[in-house]
């Protein structure tokens, strides 16, 4: 197991998306969020080892951020199963349409979680947003857990080792988009004021998870 | 592992992956297309940010890659009307940590 390193990309992630998203948590200290990653750090290995077990298949280049909830889930619900895929756009997806994005699980029934994260860094400008930046239906899970989200104008940011964990059907605490789950898909909309400069990007594979 | 590619209306490629959804295509086919993909983002990224001309650019891709290069100014603006570089941003964001 290679070594989780808390570096200064991820602690700028969480500084952006604490300072853009959510003004309850702006008074997190630095240490704070330390505490938080080190917890995340403490649950990788675990995690990644209840992920083999269940057979699903964690990609070896993968930077496991949030995958702690994972484990949590797993523990506490017993063998629940797990369905994961990839998605990798052609370029650039403005959110035109509604839905904006239907993710097809095939899960079998309908889940209560999604999680997706970005393996690699997205193009720099190519990434005003993600499609997990809408704020809509997440939630603080534990403490280990965190939403990370970019704002609407960070286009000079690095999206690197972003991951977005949905709890489907929850009330939102921000009215920027909702999910709608069924036994196949997983539909995202989002309202047409919000629909301006968001922008699914291109290159970077987006792994998911449901469960 | 499955492979998919996905197709929009117009029978021109969404997307690609793995799991379920869209159409099947092989291991290799997946590679070829995600390298292509991610191979005319760059492009873009060069293109934008004045690296390279749009005669630099494969012939057969230059409609596609100047197509996406006026979205992106038009969503973005220029890159020489951005107010500050990454490194700018990434420095005032680290000072406040």
């Amino acid at each position: 197991m290679s070594e989780y390193i808390i570096d200064s990309t991820l602690l700028t992630n969480i500084a952006d998306a604490v300072r853009s998203v959510d003004g309850s948590t702006s008074t997190l200290t630095p240490q704070q969020m330390e505490t938080r990653l080190k917890a995340i750090k403490s649950s990788i290995d675990s995690a990644l080892s209840a992920l083999t077990a269940k057979k699903v298949e964690v990609p070896s280049d993968s930077t496991i951020h949030g995958l702690a909830e994972l484990i949590t889930s797993i523990e506490a619900g017993g063998g629940e199963n797990i369905t994961t895929g990839t998605v990798t756009f052609s370029e650039p997806r403005g959110l035109a349409t509604n839905p904006a994005y239907i993710l097809i699980h095939e899960h079998g029934r309908i889940p209560n979680n999604i999680l997706w994260f970005i393996k690699e860094s997205t193009s720099v400008n190519e990434s005003n947003n993600l499609i997990g930046s809408y704020k809509a239906s997440f939630e603080y899970i534990s403490p280990q857990m965190y939403s990370f989200v970019g704002s609407s104008n960070s286009s000079t940011t690095n999206y690197a080792n972003m991951f977005h964990l949905f709890k489907i059907g929850t009330t939102a605490e921000y009215i920027y988009s909702s999910l709608e789950a069924d036994e196949h898909t997983i539909k995202l909309f989002v309202p047409n004021g919000y629909r301006t400069g968001s922008i699914i990007p291109a290159t970077s594979t987006i792994q998911w998870f449901v469960w | 592992m499955r492979y998919y590619a996905q197709y929009n209306d117009s029978g021109n490629l969404f997307a690609i992956g793995t799991g379920p959804g869209g159409v099947e295509i092989t291991e290799a086919e997946y590679n070829r297309i995600l390298a292509e993909i991610r191979e005319k983002a760059a492009l873009v990224n060069k293109l934008y940010s004045g690296e390279i001309i749009i005669a630099d650019v494969p012939e057969e891709w230059r409609e596609e890659i100047q197509r996406r290069m006026d979205e992106r100014i038009a969503a973005e603006g220029e890159a020489a009307q951005q107010e500050i570089s990454g490194d700018e941003l990434l420095t005032m964001i680290e000072g406040v940590l």
